[in-house]
């Protein structure tokens, strides 16, 4: 493996509820090289949503290290924003664009710089949806949307991009095009996809399988 | 700037208080001119001459006639009576000055004060009685023909009795009357007193202003002054609380108000809440956030100031029209004071905004409300 870009050491993570403490993640540790795609699966609950959270820089580990591009998250979240938003590429279960705003304004909202600005149009045309770049998310099909969603995460030719299970909202078919979408585009960058269908990670280099927040299995997925 | 655009109606509420707080605000504030206006037009009339008495004597005596005779910014002396028509205001009343002099000098006296008659005639030894400003006619429905005075009406002020043989028409509230028979200059000389209307030589206002007042005998003023200055300085005096009145409404409006934009200003945040925290995630600053919330209550807020400081006008047109001028209550449209007073309804409901909201988004943690949503 080269060097790695994403690298999570024995990290844990507990939500606290009063005087109830709930472990999210026990001890994961993981590496992603630039240009490598990793797709998780896991049951409902299994840490899923966390696990990425974490990796995103959204949630600091109770325990633990995430690192990417050798620079290691700071335990504020809020301290990483500018960073965050130039590296790091969300894509939600949902496509959680503001209703108000039209595509084009949706992906600008994430854009860092003028390059990026200028990226939409092209990464729409490639994206299939350079046509409604100028409607508005309740008028356009939810495929649509996601893929707006994944317009928004790739503006700025993000480091790491992490998908939190995007085709959930979809049916099989329109799912599997647009995690298509998601591995044609995705360029160098390193890709986390969190899934419980099987068949949209078919595509990822390795897939590990989490389970109450504990990572395991370590093989290239079979197709 | 978008969402006031496409979402106005989700922050209409806001909007709404704001405009018609303002309005409120205007068409209470603007009508507390009246005592100013009420007081500058009884007094606009000495732009044009000056009345004495002798300070301290019970009339002038020659040497101090010749001197004013001799003055070179002195045009002409007129002996009058003088007495007040007292008319009804937005609250309270108010008092016109009463001229009574002889025929030949009432239309040449209303005429020096820039008024002109616009109905019925100037009274004369045939017709005695007095002209007044319509303003004060329509305060207290006197028209031509009306009669007014103690004889005709026990509670009124003014003494005897008068018949209105015309109406006037300018800035300067004043009537101007005949003296009458000389029964009746007998009446009047017992209550009312006699003064001199000094008419300046043009341009000479000023200078024969200052002579009158610089006037001593035995080291006292030698003559009581009643000029424009001093009754400026009178009403200033009598209306100095007036902005105390003012300042109190529009500060408690303007407290009350701003709570309840920054309300529904958190109402409002509410349904955007998970615009924000996506817009947190994908790592927008929550100072950057605060800056547009503040730049859209800024905007929100002056639009709405603007257009309820339209509203307010046109209402008190309207009003203007319909109520006061009727009434001839005087009341100038164009004031300032409502919308300095009324600026600071915008000013805090931003600043109130702002720290509600910014206390509200600080506080967000971006990803629980997402993962909420899911």
């Amino acid at each position: 493996m080269s060097t790695p870009l994403l690298e999570a050491r024995d990290v844990w993570l507990e939500y606290r509820d009063g005087t109830r403490a709930a472990k999210a993640l026990r001890g994961v540790s993981l590496e992603l090289a630039a240009g490598q795609s990793l797709g998780i699966m896991g049951p409902s609950g299994s840490g899923k949503s966390s696990l990425l959270l974490v990796l995103a820089g959204l949630r600091a580990p109770t325990r633990g290290s995430v690192r990417l591009g050798g620079v290691e998250w700071p335990s504020n979240p809020g301290a990483n924003a500018d960073r965050r938003r130039r590296q790091v590429g969300f894509v939600f279960q949902e496509s959680f664009l503001v209703p108000h705003l039209t595509l084009r304004e949706n992906a600008r909202l994430q854009a860092a710089s003028r390059p990026a600005v200028e990226r939409v149009t092209s990464l729409a045309e490639s994206l299939g949806i350079r046509a409604l770049l100028d409607e508005l998310p309740g008028r356009i099909s939810a495929g649509e949307r996601q893929r707006g969603g994944i317009l928004r995460a790739l503006v700025n030719d993000p480091l790491l991009i992490l998908a939190d299970e995007p085709t959930s909202s979809l049916d099989h078919e329109t799912g599997l095009e647009v995690v298509d979408l998601l591995w044609r585009c995705a360029g160098d960058a390193a890709l986390v996809i969190c899934s419980h269908d099987p068949s949209m990670l078919e595509r990822a280099n390795r897939v590990l399988h989490l389970r109450d927040g504990v990572l395991s299995g370590n093989a290239p997925a079979e197709s | 700037m978008i969402y006031l655009r496409r979402r106005f109606s989700r922050v209409a509420p806001i909007a709404m208080a704001i405009a018609l707080v303002t309005a409120l605000l205007e068409c209470v504030i603007t009508p507390t001119n009246t005592f100013e206006e009420t007081a500058r037009a009884n007094i606009a009339g000495l732009r044009a001459f000056t009345v004495i008495a002798p300070a301290r004597q019970a009339e002038f005596d020659r040497s101090w006639r010749e001197r004013l005779e001799h003055d070179p910014s002195i045009e002409a002396q007129v002996p009058v009576r003088a007495l007040w028509v007292r008319y009804p205001m937005v609250i309270g009343e108010a008092y016109c000055p009463l001229l009574l002099a002889d025929e030949m000098r009432v239309r040449e006296i209303a005429e020096r004060a820039g008024l002109r008659l616009v109905a019925g005639r100037y009274p004369d030894n045939n017709h005695p009685g007095v002209v007044l400003h319509q303003g004060v006619a329509r305060a207290r429905k006197l028209a031509v023909g009306s009669r007014f005075g103690t004889w005709v009406d026990p509670d009124d002020t003014t003494p005897g009795v008068y018949i209105v043989q015309g109406l006037l028409g300018g800035d300067a509230r004043i009537a101007v009357g005949t003296t009458g028979s000389s029964l009746f200059e007998a009446f009047l000389s017992a209550r009312a007193p006699g003064y001199t209307l000094l008419y300046p030589r043009t341009g000479a206002k000023a200078r024969m202003d200052r002579m009158l007042r610089e006037a001593r005998v035995g080291g006292e003023p030698a003559f009581q002054v009643i000029d424009e200055a001093y009754m400026n300085e009178r009403a200033r005096k009598a209306l100095a609380n007036v902005p105390v009145l003012v300042n109190f409404t529009a500060l408690s409006t303007s407290i009350v108000v701003a709570l309840i934009v920054a309300l529904l200003a958190l109402v409002a945040f509410q349904a955007r809440q998970e615009e924000f925290a996506l817009r947190l995630a994908i790592g927008q600053r929550q100072s950057h956030l605060l800056l547009e919330l503040a730049l859209e209550s800024g905007v929100l807020a002056l639009g709405s100031w603007m257009v309820g400081i339209a509203v307010g006008w046109l209402a008190l047109y309207s009003y203007d029209i319909l109520v006061f001028e009727p009434r001839g209550f005087l009341v100038r449209l164009y004031d300032l004071r409502p919308l300095v007073a009324s600026a600071l309804l915008p000013l805090v409901s931003v600043l109130a905004s702002v720290v509600a909201l910014g206390a509200r988004l600080y506080r967000m943690d971006p990803v629980a409300i997402l993962q909420r949503h899911e």
